[in-house]
Parts: C-alpha cells; sequence; structure tokens
C-alpha cells in the first residue's frame, strides 16, 4: 500500500535515537508505542510502527503523514535550503496576526481550498515559531506526493516568513494566502537564503541588533561599570605559547586588528550562513596589471560567490589570519545586519543614486 | 619529430631558459625545474600539420566523442616494445587478466557487470604532429550479471600524445612515448588495467595533478577563447586555507565576452607564445579587481578549479571538455605538461 511506503520513506529520515521522542510528540501510536522494542534494527521497528498504526487506524487517518513529515523536519531543517520572505504593510496599522496554530490551520486552510481541491495542510508550533507544511496534489493524482511538499516557518507577530521547496506552480498561490491570512499587502523575496532556520530568523529579525550590538541583546553588557573584578577575567592573553625565547614583534598590530574586528562582528558566535553571492557590474580595477583596460569603459560583469559552513565567521578569521586587510569593506563585514546574501555591487553614479535611495 | 621546428620562436624567448637545445638529462640533475617562461598557444607554425593530410569525416567526429565528459588524467612514461601492429594480442591478453582477476575474487564482482572483453584500437584524429605516435583506445566491455541485455563500455582509456615538445625525451626506437592516459571508467577497473599496462610495458602511471600555478597558466591560456555558440563565463575557484574556519572555499565567475576583452589588451598579437608576464598580468589582474572590492588576498589562497568556455579543469586531474574545436589545444598544453612532471621524476 502506498501509505505503508510513505511512512517507512519518512521513518527512514530519523536516527535511531530519534524515532522514540518524534513518534511520542506524533501521538498517533498511542498505547502501541510502548510495545515497541527499539533495540532491534531500523527497518523492524519501522515495521512495527506501520503495522501498529494500521491497527488504530484501519482506515489510515488523514494528518498522519503530514504531522509525522514535519516533526522529522523540525529535526533535520538543515538538509534543505530555506528562503526568507518579508510581508509589508501599507499602512502602519497593525496586522490581525495570529499565533494560535489552529486558528491559523484554519484560516489557511480556507484561503487555499478557493485555489486547490485536493491538499493536505499541517501546522505545528515548535520553539516559538508556526511551521506549516503544505502538500499540494495536481488533479489527475488522488494523493498529493511527498516530494511535492511546501513547508514554511512563520514567527507570530512578525513579518518574517521562512520557506522551503516552493514550486513553481503553487508558489503565488500559497505566498497569497499567507498575505491574506495574516493581513498584510505584499510579500518580498529578501534574497537571503541559507540552511539553518535559526540563523536565517536571527538576521531577519534581529537585524538591527547584529555585530557588536548583539552584546546588549544577550545582556552581557557589565551592568555595574564600577566593579572591576569581571574586566580582570576578560582581559586573558590569547597566546598559549610561554616559551620566553618567542618574541612576537607585532603584537600592537595583532591587537589593533583584533579589537577592529571585535567592533564589527561583536565577540558573540556569528549567525550561520553557508554563501554570500555578489554580482559585481563596477569598473575593471585592475588597470595596474592590465593596463590596456584602461580605456575600457562600461561595467566588467563578475560574479563572486563565498561559500563554507558559517561564511559570515569564516570571513572574520580571514581578518584574524592576516588573509584579508582590515577594516573591510561594509559589504563583506556588516553581512550580519544586512539581512541578505545576494548582493550587487555598483559604481556610485548618478543614474545609480535614484535606485539606492528607492531601495533604502 | 623536429620537421617543423620554429627556431625562430624559440631563440624569440627570453634569454635564459631557452627551452629548445637543451637534452633531458641536463634537467635531471638540478634539484629544482625552471618554470617555464612562455609556452605555445596555438600550433607549430601557422599551419596545422594535420590540415596536410586528407581526413575522412569519420576521423572528426571521434574528437566528439570526448566532449562533454569528464576524464581522469594520467601520466605515462615511455612504453617498452609497443607494437601498433599487435593491438589484437594486447586486447586478448587484457581481458585475460582481467578474468583472471574477476576469478580471483578481487574488485569488479563489486559492480553488477562482469568485465567481459578489452580491445586495443587506434583513436584516429588525436595526433598533432607526424613526430608524435598514434593515439591508443582501451575499451572494456561488460555484459550484466543477469545474462541479459548487450554489453556495454564500462570504462574507455586514451593513452595519447599531441604535438610533444621538441626537447622532450630522446630515446630509442622500441620506446613509445604517449604521455597522456585519459580515463572514463570506475576506479577498481582503471587500478587493474594501469597495473597491467605497468607490468606489460614497463613503464610507470599515475596521477596527475595540476598546481594551482598550472592551473593558472590554464585559465590565463585558454580565457581568452571563446566560441561563437555556447560560451560559458571563465571561473576560477578558490579553496581557502584551513586555518580560516568556517570558509571553504571563494569562486570568481567572468563574463565571457569582457574576459576577452582583457585576454585582447593583454596579449601580444604577434607573438605565437604566451609570456609569463601576459600570464602574470591576466591573473594578477584579475585579484586585484576583487581585492579592491573585497581587501581579500586571493593570492594566498590555492587555485583549484578553473572552467573556461573550452574546459574545466581541476587540482585533482579530472577534465571536461566543452569544445570540439579546441580539444586539440588543450590536450597539447596537457602533453607538455604531462612531459615536464614526468621529466620532474
Amino acid at each position: 500500500m502506498m501509505e505503508r511506503e510513505i511512512f517507512r520513506k519518512i521513518l527512514g529520515r530519523l536516527r535511531k535515537d530519534e524515532l522514540r521522542p518524534v513518534l511520542q510528540e506524533w501521538g498517533h501510536l498511542g498505547k502501541r508505542l510502548h510495545e515497541i522494542d527499539f533495540s532491534h534494527s531500523k527497518h523492524s521497528v519501522h515495521s512495527y510502527v506501520v503495522k501498529g498504526f494500521m491497527k488504530n487506524y484501519p482506515n489510515g487517518h488523514p494528518d498522519a503523514v503530514g504531522k509525522l513529515d514535519l516533526l522529522c523536519l523540525q529535526k533535520h531543517s538543515a538538509k534543505r535550503t530555506w528562503a526568507v520572505y518579508h510581508l509589508k504593510k501599507e499602512q502602519d496599522s497593525p496586522p490581525n496576526d495570529v499565533a494560535d496554530p489552529k486558528e491559523f490551520e484554519q484560516r489557511l486552510r480556507r484561503e487555499l481550498g478557493v485555489d486547490f481541491k485536493k491538499m493536505e495542510l499541517c501546522v505545528l508550533q515548535h520553539e516559538k515559531a508556526l511551521w506549516v507544511r503544505i502538500c499540494i496534489s495536481k488533479g489527475s493524482k488522488t494523493k498529493p506526493m511527498l516530494k511535492n511538499a511546501t513547508y514554511c516557518v512563520h514567527f507570530p507577530h512578525t513579518p518574517v516568513l521562512i520557506v522551503t521547496n516552493m514550486k513553481a506552480a503553487t508558489a503565488e498561490s500559497i505566498k497569497q494566502a499567507f498575505v491574506n491570512v495574516l493581513d498584510y499587502d505584499d510579500i518580498q523575496d529578501i534574497r537571503l537564503t541559507g540552511r539553518c532556520v535559526k540563523s536565517l530568523a536571527q538576521l531577519s529579525l534581529n537585524k538591527y541588533s547584529q555585530g557588536s550590538f548583539s552584546q546588549y541583546r544577550l545582556n552581557q553588557v557589565d551592568l555595574q561599570p564600577l566593579s572591576h573584578g569581571k574586566k580582570r577575567k576578560r582581559t586573558e592573553s590569547e597566546e598559549s605559547i610561554t616559551d620566553p625565547r618567542i618574541v612576537f614583534v607585532n603584537q600592537k598590530e595583532k591587537k589593533q586588528r583584533l579589537e577592529i574586528l571585535n567592533d564589527t562582528f561583536g565577540p558573540n558566535p556569528q549567525p550561520t550562513l553557508e554563501k554570500i553571492e555578489y554580482k559585481l557590474e563596477t569598473k575593471f580595477h585592475g588597470n595596474h596589471y592590465a593596463p590596456g583596460m584602461r580605456n575600457h569603459t562600461g561595467p566588467f560583469h563578475c560574479r563572486v560567490k563565498f561559500e563554507g559552513t558559517s561564511v559570515i565567521e569564516g570571513i572574520k578569521n580571514l581578518g584574524k589570519t592576516e588573509l584579508a586587510v582590515v577594516p573591510l569593506p561594509d559589504h563583506l563585514a556588516k553581512v550580519h545586519s544586512l539581512a541578505k546574501n545576494h548582493f550587487v555591487l555598483q559604481d556610485k553614479t548618478k543614474a545609480n543614486k535614484s535606485v539606492q535611495d528607492s531601495q533604502t | 619529430m623536429a620537421e617543423c621546428t620554429p627556431l625562430s620562436q624559440i631563440t624569440n624567448t627570453t634569454s635564459s631558459t631557452g627551452r629548445g637545445g637543451r637534452s633531458w638529462t641536463q634537467r635531471q640533475h638540478t634539484p629544482y625545474t625552471r618554470t617555464p617562461r612562455s609556452r605555445r598557444l596555438t600550433g607549430q607554425g601557422k599551419t596545422v600539420p594535420l590540415a596536410r593530410t586528407p581526413q575522412a569525416p569519420r576521423t572528426l567526429s571521434r574528437i566528439k566523442e570526448l566532449v562533454n565528459k569528464t576524464w581522469r588524467l594520467y601520466k605515462v612514461t615511455p612504453l617498452y616494445k609497443f607494437d601498433v601492429g599487435s593491438l589484437r594480442k594486447y586486447s586478448r591478453l587484457l581481458s585475460a587478466h582481467l578474468d583472471a582477476e574477476y576469478r580471483k575474487g578481487i574488485a569488479v564482482g563489486v559492480e553488477s557487470e562482469v568485465a567481459d572483453s578489452a580491445r586495443f584500437s587506434l583513436f584516429k584524429g588525436l595526433k598533432g604532429a607526424s613526430g608524435d605516435s598514434d593515439a591508443i583506445e582501451i575499451t572494456v566491455k561488460a555484459k550484466p550479471k543477469s545474462g541479459q541485455g548487450e554489453s556495454k563500455v564500462v570504462l574507455s582509456a586514451i593513452l595519447c600524445s599531441v604535438q610533444l615538445p621538441d626537447d622532450a625525451f630522446l630515446f630509442p626506437e622500441s620506446f613509445t612515448f604517449l604521455p597522456v592516459m585519459m580515463v572514463k571508467g570506475g576506479v577498481g577497473l582503471t587500478k587493474q588495467i594501469v597495473s597491467w599496462l605497468e607490468h606489460q610495458f614497463d613503464c610507470h602511471i599515475t596521477h596527475m595533478s595540476f598546481s594551482p600555478y598550472d592551473l593558472s597558466w590554464m585559465v590565463a591560456m585558454w580565457g581568452g577563447c571563446v566560441p561563437e555558440t555556447n560560451s560559458k563565463p571563465v571561473e576560477m575557484m578558490y579553496t581557502v586555507p584551513k586555518e580560516v574556519e568556517g570558509l571553504s572555499r571563494i569562486t570568481m565567475t567572468i563574463d565571457a565576452k569582457v574576459c576577452k576583452e582583457l585576454w585582447d589588451s593583454i596579449r601580444d598579437p604577434t607573438n605565437n607564445r604566451f609570456t609569463e608576464e601576459e600570464e602574470a598580468a591576466f591573473i594578477k589582474s584579475l585579484e586585484s579587481h576583487f581585492f579592491y572590492h573585497f581587501k581579500v588576498k586571493l593570492t594566498a589562497m590555492y587555485l583549484n578549479r578553473v572552467v573556461t568556455s573550452i574546459a574545466v579543469v581541476d587540482s585533482s586531474g579530472r577534465i571536461k571538455f566543452y569544445s570540439d574545436d579546441h580539444v586539440h589545444r588543450v590536450l597539447r598544453h596537457i602533453t607538455e605538461v604531462a612531459v615536464e612532471q614526468i621529466q620532474q621524476k
């Protein structure tokens, strides 16, 4: 039966130690959960789960698959790339927001039901956010396909929506549905993508308190400036080499560099971004080595991509290890406060000035 | 081999490292190798030697088979007593060897196919000059284990030499020099074929890897080759040193047209050879453009992969051709680099 295979597929995504808590939260096994021996092989445990579910619900349950899928995704959200959208409102009136998952689900179902007859919808609350799974089936097929599911994360009372796996065909309808449900006027792609939902949320929600301002947000600033005890702890030398024969000649420059880097990036761990892309449309600046290009008018089109496990942290380390000259340019150093990772760099001309003004 | 040696071109290069006239023995005694001050960009002389020999259209199509496939590059020392006439004998011997290896229980049984037959054949169309040896192709076919279905090609290897440089090995008649081997196929099977070739022809076959310097030469030389159709942007991918945690690679992609303008502005069109100064100018100008915008020193990173409109090369020796018109140019350079690397050992 198709459902068995779908269940197995979803369960296969979980690690062994994650099975029990997820199934408990799922709740559709009820008492049968205690009958399952989790020390057996993964394959047999999955068989037990499927059997238990079939016994509980011989005719199946419409929301079971969706809920399980969403719970698995919450554990493994780093496997997908997410994109951040910003909801906009024309007037200053506060939107009629929802925080309750049940009400949210009802509203969404009403909105999406207008466009789509067959769909699966599941809304769960997880760590102060509403996680939504929308699975829409094309007309002819009876059951929605697992790989077509779109997942969204919405933080209540904020204009932020983080989405993954949105198919081109249904994208517009889903976006419009969210706009209507949350009582906004428009939705915009702010060109921020990544794999870690938490980091993306941090970048978009705490846009104005990143870098060195994160100290204030996280309550790390010394509230009693007259007490000197704490300060002594902080000024520990980072040099672990204690051989007296080694003399570090550039201590002063190193200190200055670290100070500048700490000012720009802040002492706290940076939000993780996997990729930062720049599109350069400026004039060519390598004329010192290529004098023939001095007469070249027009932009020198090129693209630059920084990739890694945590690129912002990496850029800070580039400055630390002197592979980059400090102070770094703003579009590289202030990425944590810009809430996007696809940039376009252009020369400052009169033509571009109007574009810049409209964007701010 | 030296029928159209452009002596004038060799003496044209800057004084101290005239590459012509030095026998290979001289090189062996120095602890370091000189990096070349200039390289051949186009063929020897204006006329491509192949144009003299009338070609059947069939030979041209074989080059098309090389395009759009990822090949692994190996460098091969001269083969001893390799006879072009006994290709059938070699096919039989290799098939027997593969069969014996399979029966021993080594390797290939992992896949669902059984390596069935190996065939040596001449690969026409890859000779650069008449001094080059003919290119040889080894194809290994396999039948699926279930017994049904036809046998399909599991591995394809091509040994070739395209316009060997003039001061390459001067060796006796019994040796055949095909320094470049391109392989497309499974790792286990490749290993078996390599060990058989080494055993049979007393040669030494190793992976070819490219240093960042080699890759920067390639991108500088081919960055300006933009074919009419299907031009790709020029891309350079750098890996970041391990001390920098969090960042693993930086990629710079340059639009093809703009790159060609830069290339034309650096190039001296009268000179057939691409000089070191031009290569340095190309790379340094792009890196300084990058530095102006990001204040990051790309010179300190390792160039790992290079994409141009005619080929993609990465430092582990994988190559993919995009344009069949330029396969010769790329292979000629690869031959040169292979010979240099062999001479270094």
